[in-house]
């Protein structure tokens, strides 16, 4: 066993700077630090922000799809083989895809943070559309404005959106805690805690909350059976001190992680919230992934990503199968899975928004300046993405 | 003119804060980003902070700052290590500050913040607390519980350098 001494000696080893060439652009910032200004002025001067009209942007237009992956850009292979899991046999590649802005309510204080509209969240049908307008929730519900809500202290964060509507996200009502809050049929609710803090990460069909609750170093994931319930906090496996969930499946099963003096492994717990079991660490055709990371969950899917054999890539896990593939390069941040395990997210460098049908990576149309987009939300057949570029952005993809 | 003096003066500091994130994040690109968050913000900000007697100081604050709060919103990311290789002699320096860097991370988030301050950057315990903005008696007890956690998380890797089999590392991010 080491002592104190000891650790601090090798503590002080990781003096260097990272070894990878410097990936921070300070025309971006500079770019970004403007635009963030100006509306900081506008906010000031204004103190409201002005309606935005729905604008359909220009015809369809063809997505960009990436060249096959290439030697020096993807895994080898071998290891690049997207499985094509559950999903249905009839499942069309997406040909092009459609921009919409939607339309932001008027009054919405100004953005303090982020992005001045965005999308966040969708209900699998995608009818039910959820982000933010300046700091404001907004519910959009057939790509119509349904309501606004504002929270104190800053903009919420908007996690998942159920079929029936039920949105589920956090807050930070005062610095350093948070708060779970779900809004159905136009009323805004806490949702109640066993600790300082609570989170709430995903919704399911039976409305049915998962998220977690605690604080800093000491979480445990918990579900709200409905609104108005007391938090479950589900069970850990023998030896294990922390929880927290991802998201809920459509049938109940909650997928997270469980950790330990630091250490943490995926976990699923069963539907019956009652029990579950460890999810494998990332093996691709018999390689190990190197640093697993950002990890997102969907119906049934897990979406990350990771090293293989050197070279970065997306991963997907099919929670029926029990299987990790390796979907190509190409998304950076992997944002939300779907069903069908299509992924979509950002390619950082290029500031663009990307999916993944199954079989390729594909950027998506952006009206605005640089063709700068983000997306962060797929419907169940993933024909409906959410995100923003330049506003409140719905892409349609047929 | 202003722009001019904010990139001479973001362009000398660059390679400082990448090493402040990169011991915080314990990921490189994740730290780019953290800087990319934090020159950003300072370039909001230039006009009122380019006349601080600290800017250095201030600018330092921002990029810890933002990193904690990466940390709260972002608890539902995990890293998820994979066992070390086990090997049989001694591993070279790069692989033992790889061993290291990935128990740091598995620190949490707050007491991380302060064992880098406090070791990596030698700073003492009164000006951790004001830049992180709590009491000296909370840094000192963080630095306890940082070290603790440190030490509890290095003891698979045995005097001999090697690793034990199996073991499996884990971090939140």
């Amino acid at each position: 066993m080491i002592d104190d001494k000891r650790a601090v000696q090798l503590l002080t080893t990781l003096t260097h700077e990272p070894g990878t060439p410097s990936g921070v652009d300070l025309d971006r910032a500079v770019r970004e630090g403007r635009r963030r200004r100006g509306r900081r002025r506008v906010s000031a001067a204004l103190g409201v922000v002005a309606v935005t009209a729905a604008v359909a942007v220009g015809t369809p237009v063809a997505l960009s799809a990436l060249r096959p992956p290439a030697p020096e850009s993807v895994a080898p292979a071998a290891s690049v083989k997207p499985s094509t899991g559950s999903a249905p046999a009839a499942l069309a590649r997406v040909r092009s895809c459609e921009q919409v802005d939607l339309a932001t309510p008027g009054g919405a204080r100004p953005a303090t943070s982020g992005d001045d509209a965005a999308i966040e969240a969708m209900d699998p049908a995608g009818r039910w559309l959820a982000g933010t307008a300046g700091d404001d929730l907004t519910v959009w519900r057939d790509r119509t404005v349904q309501d606004r809500a504002t929270f104190p202290n800053g903009k919420p964060i908007v996690a998942a959106v159920s079929p029936a509507g039920v949105i589920v996200g956090s807050h930070e009502p005062v610095e350093d805690t948070l708060q779970a809050w779900a809004w159905s049929e136009g009323k805004l609710t806490m949702l109640k805690a066993g600790a300082k803090s609570a989170q709430a990460f995903g919704v399911n069909d039976d409305g049915t909350i998962a998220g977690w609750q605690g604080d800093a170093d000491h979480w445990r994931a918990v579900v709200w059976e409905d609104i108005s319930a007391e938090p479950i906090v589900l069970p850990l496996p023998a030896g294990y001190t922390t929880s927290r969930s991802l998201g809920i499946s459509s049938d109940g099963t909650v997928l997270g992680d469980v950790g330990r003096g630091g250490e943490h492994l995926l976990y699923r717990w069963n539907a019956d919230h009652r029990g579950g079991k460890v999810i494998p660490s990332p093996v691709v055709d018999g390689t190990t992934v190197r640093n697993p990371a950002n990890f997102v969950a969907g119906d049934g899917w897990l979406a990350a990503e990771g090293t293989l054999d050197g070279k970065q890539v997306g991963l997907r896990y099919e929670v029926a199968a029990g299987r990790w593939t390796a979907v190509p390069a190409g998304i950076d941040r992997p944002a939300a899975v779907n069903a069908r395990g299509w992924i979509v997210g950002d390619d950082l460098r290029t500031e663009t928004a990307r999916l993944f049908d199954g079989t390729k990576i594909l950027t998506l149309p952006s009206s605005a300046a640089g063709g700068r987009a983000s997306v962060r939300a797929v419907s169940a057949d993933g024909r409906l993405l959410g995100g923003q570029a330049g506003g409140a952005t719905l892409w349609t993809c047929s | 003119m202003a722009d001019e003096e904010y990139l001479t003066y973001v362009r000398a500091r660059v390679p400082a804060l990448r090493r402040l994130a990169h011991q915080l994040s314990g990921d490189p690109h994740e730290a780019d980003d953290l800087v990319q968050e934090t020159v950003t913000k300072l370039y909001v900000r230039w006009s009122r902070i380019r006349s601080l007697e600290s800017v250095d100081a201030y600018v330092n604050r921002m990029l810890v700052r933002t990193f904690l709060d990466s940390r709260r919103r972002g608890w539902w990311k995990v890293l998820l290590g994979t066992p070390p290789d086990r090997v049989a002699a001694p591993p070279p320096a790069v692989e033992e500050r790889d061993y290291v860097r990935t128990a740091l991370a598995q620190v949490p988030p707050r007491q991380r913040a302060v064992l880098v301050l406090r070791y990596l950057n030698d700073l003492p315990v009164a000006e951790t607390a004001a830049l992180l903005g709590c009491s000296e008696g909370t840094v000192k007890s963080q630095t306890a519980h940082g070290l603790t956690a440190l030490r509890r998380i290095l003891a698979g890797h045995d005097d001999n350098g090697s690793y034990p089999a199996g073991h499996e590392l884990g971090r939140a991010r």
